[in-house]
């Protein structure tokens, strides 16, 4: 049970079942399943007992990693509901956010291995965040279910500039014509991309100025404060739309469904850096749960990224959904914590 | 210009059902949350927000506008009744309220305060939906440097809301301020102050900080005093509604004034948000006739306080609709809502998909009335809440607090920060350091940092940045006013009547 239930259920036992509700994916079967553990929580919490048998049996616990309102939180609330309703369970929603992802990470991987708690991250984000703050425990160690969705980075350029693809860009950059790179916070994903394009491509920024999110860094760059800004393709979908932002360059040799014509820095002839230039959005249970349970959670989200709900959303707002198996979450995840030292100085970050 | 077919088909969605009926259960959901210490808004929008994955995209927007316009309003009733602001823009309305609740005016106050919301409502939603399509220009006329200067300002505002000795409040700010730099640094992951614990990375809650330094201390000081939090005696429930009426009817200026400061500052993004209600508190005490009430329960204190703060919902709509900006933690979900209705904010929701901004604007209008009607039937019930004996009252506010702190984000951290800073606010405000002075410095602290190395990024380490263009130097000017104004004031008056004797 979540703080958040806990409140609510002190006040009133109808409330209750609603803030359950809040946390919990919304299909009618697992809102009447969650109600009454909300009901028999007021009883004497006896359905928090964990129990043997058949899986599932009781609420699951997807824990997201970062605040309420973020990508992975809206992947969340939109996939969960639909898993809930293949395996006919309800299915709780759990954000806790902190430390650059880390902390939430944290607990996915040190929960009892049963199969009640999992939760989603993303490499390269989270093993970047593991690897600048150089922490004890395993990231590797979760037991990878699957992979739900790919979000690539691009390039994206006030249009008053008339960047006509990533070579001009490069060449703009060594002709001393642009000196500022803007992206989002130092030490992630982003800041990383545009090291791996200065030491690979000679991308010649003197300064890359970080933004604290994907909004006041687009903005920055539609308002002329820098002029250019690597974000997700999502986050600038509106920007561009609108005509003030024009996409240089999708950091990823898969493309983007939003920007399907941009090219990718292999496209531009560029060495390809896709270990670092998307998101592979993935899904971790905790080490030693029983593979006949990660088998049963990854059929179940795999029907439900093919239903119509998830479909729909998917094609309204660019938010790309694409299953892919343990294997290729389990590579995603190594390939982030085996390459990106051997590419990138890490001590630098840090300093 | 607005484009007045668009206009009118949002009014009529808005008002037809089933949008209106959304938005008074919105409202009224946002109301209730928003009101109970420890709730807050973002919890309050994310327990919502499942509830509207039925409903179609327009429908659920409304629905949580009403919730988030609710939650802004509400959160004036516990600042007013208990001296716990439900977020960092009513902590502004404690400063009169509270004192007026002790004082045994509560209806009063909570009149004063759901006639002035909605009117504040009223006149940012309005206004909004005439320079609806200029607004974008706006957002971007403020930049980083523009960031930093705002939040400087801000923190100059302590000087106005200081009620006493402004070097102890300066202090408490400054402590604020400090207290901000544990955790992750803005500018490089170095950590700081964290010993290692995951939970210090994102450093001290700030919603944490303020359920803790306001209601806890305030619960510590109230059991020791014994009684009712009114020490008015008793409370003449239909009088007071009809005077609170009549107070604000009475101050059209310091409403239309406090609503415009609302709309624009509330419109900066960052700091705007949080600043806004300060501001205009202050604009009506430099305004006043009767300074020298400000700090004990001065009505024109909650009307600013109030009308600003619901015209800053207008304002902070905008950044967070143009370029996906959250000014607050209540905004970072309402964005997280409307993605998940596939509506993606950014500049095409104020060129193709005007429609839908039009009517979360007029929606906003539809929620003015609402909360005038369902605050004036509040007041009525919460002013009895200052009536029941504080041993009954003081329990019930620890333990929504400690829950409130620990739903937050799961972290024990955050309920340690509650009960550590509930004692050092009960020493603080034993010995006249301002509570509010610390708030304004732990929220505007990591603001003006991170802005201040940004801008300092941008310009290769030259100061100029910040006098570089008319607006930003119009900051400097009235932050050097705001700090000197109450010195150098008395100083050139006493000049001048020196002069104009001779």
């Amino acid at each position: 049970m979540t703080p958040n239930s806990i409140i609510l259920i002190m006040m009133n036992p109808t409330l209750g079942a609603m803030a359950r509700d809040n946390n919990v994916a919304t299909t009618r079967r697992g809102f009447i399943t969650t109600a009454g553990a909300g009901a028999a929580a007021l009883a004497g919490c006896s359905s928090l007992q964990p129990s043997s048998g058949e899986y599932p049996s009781q609420n699951i616990t997807y824990i997201v990693p970062f605040s309420q309102g973020g990508g992975t939180d809206t992947y969340a609330r939109k996939i969960m509901p639909q898993v809930s309703n293949e395996m006919d369970n309800g299915i709780a929603i759990e954000n806790v956010p902190g430390a650059a992802s880390l902390k939430g990470t944290a607990e996915i991987l040190r929960a009892k291995p049963d199969g009640y708690t999992f939760g989603g991250f993303n490499p390269p984000s989270t093993p970047i965040s593991y690897l600048v703050y150089q922490l004890e425990w395993d990231i590797t160690s979760g037991m990878p279910v699957c992979t739900y969705a790919r979000t690539p980075y691009g390039i994206f350029a006030n249009p008053e500039h008339n960047i006509e693809g990533l070579k001009d860009l490069v060449e703009r950059y060594q002709s001393g014509e642009f000196t500022k790179f803007a992206g989002l916070g130092r030490g992630g994903i982003v800041n990383l991309a545009a090291i791996a394009m200065k030491n690979e491509y000679d991308l010649n920024y003197e300064q890359y100025v970080a933004y604290d999110g994907a909004g006041p860094a687009i903005k920055a760059a539609v308002s002329g404060e820098v002029p250019v800004v690597a974000t997700t393709d999502t986050a600038a979908q509106s920007a561009v739309e609108s005509g003030d932002l024009e996409a240089v360059s999708i950091l990823s040799s898969d493309g983007s469904s939003v920007f399907p014509e941009a090219q990718s820095p292999s496209d531009a002839g560029f060495s390809s850096i896709d270990y670092i230039g998307q998101l592979t959005r993935c899904m971790f249970l905790p080490a030693e749960t029983p593979t006949d349970i990660r088998d049963t959670l990854a059929e179940s989200i795999k029907a439900a990224l093919q239903t119509d709900e998830v479909q729909t959303w998917s094609e309204e707002t660019g938010n790309a959904v694409e299953y892919g198996s343990h294997e290729r979450a389990k590579k995603a995840l190594e390939d982030s914590i085996n390459t990106i030292p051997d590419r990138i100085d890490m001590s630098k970050i840090r300093s | 210009m607005t484009d007045i077919s668009i206009l009118l088909n949002a009014i009529e969605m808005v008002f037809s059902w089933p949008g209106i009926a959304l938005i008074i259960l919105g409202v009224i959901i946002g109301v209730i949350g928003g009101s109970l210490p420890g709730v807050g808004g973002a919890l309050t929008l994310a327990i919502a927000i499942p509830f509207t994955i039925q409903l179609e995209s327009v429908n659920a927007i409304i629905f949580l506008i009403g919730a988030y316009n609710g939650v802004m309003y509400g959160a004036s009733i516990s600042a007013i009744l208990f001296n716990v602001p439900g977020s960092a823009s009513a902590a502004a309305t404690t400063i009169e309220g509270y004192p007026m609740a002790r004082g045994g005016r509560a209806v009063d106050a909570l009149t004063i305060s759901a006639v002035s919301s909605s009117i504040g409502d009223f006149l940012g939603g309005v206004a909004i939906l005439a320079i609806l399509p200029a607004l974008v220009t706006i957002v971007l006329m403020f930049g980083t440097p523009e960031y930093f200067l705002v939040a400087v300002l801000g923190l100059a505002l302590i000087i106005v809301v200081s009620e006493g000795d402004f070097l102890r409040d300066a202090m408490a700010g400054g402590f604020g301020v400090m207290l901000a730099t544990v955790g992750v640094a803005p500018m490089l992951p170095t950590s700081r102050y964290t010993f290692g614990q995951l939970g210090l990375y994102n450093g001290i809650n700030f919603v944490a900080a303020l359920i803790g330094i306001f209601a806890v201390s305030e619960m510590l000081r109230l059991s020791k005093q014994g009684g009712t939090i009114s020490r008015g005696g008793d409370i003449d429930i239909g009088g007071s509604v009809l005077s609170g009426f009549r107070t604000v009817l009475s101050k059209p200026i310091t409403l239309i004034k406090s609503s415009v400061v609302g709309l624009l500052i509330g419109a900066i993004p960052g700091s705007g948000g949080s600043v806004s209600t300060f501001v205009a508190y202050g604009e009506a005490k430099r305004a006043s006739k009767n300074p020298e009430k400000f700090g004990n329960g001065a009505e024109e204190g909650i009307i600013a306080t109030e009308s600003s703060n619901n015209a800053t919902v207008s304002g902070s709509l905008i950044p967070t609709l143009t370029f996906g900006i959250p000014g607050s933690t209540t905004t970072a979900v309402l964005i997280g809502a409307l993605m998940l209705h596939g509506i993606r904010p950014g500049p095409a929701l104020f060129s193709s998909q005007i429609n839908l901004t039009y009517s979360i604007f007029v929606s906003l209008v539809a929620c003015s009335f609402i909360i005038l009607v369902l605050g004036l039937l509040v007041v009525r019930w919460a002013g009895y809440l200052t009536t029941v004996n504080t041993s009954v009252i003081i329990p019930i506010i620890i333990v929504l607090s400690v829950l409130g702190a620990f739903s937050l984000n799961s972290n024990y951290f955050d309920v340690f920060v509650v009960l550590t800073l509930g004692i050092i606010g009960y020493f603080m405000q034993s010995y006249d350091y301002s509570l509010v002075a610390f708030l304004l410095g732990l929220i505007l602290g990591p603001i003006a940092e991170e802005n201040l190395a940004r801008s300092l990024e941008l310009s290769n380490g030259s100061l100029d940045i910040f006098f570089a263009t008319p607006l930003r130097l119009l900051l400097v000017v009235a932050t050097v006013a705001i700090v000197v104004g109450p010195y150098l004031g008395p100083m050139l008056k006493q000049q001048f009547g020196i002069t104009s004797e001779v």
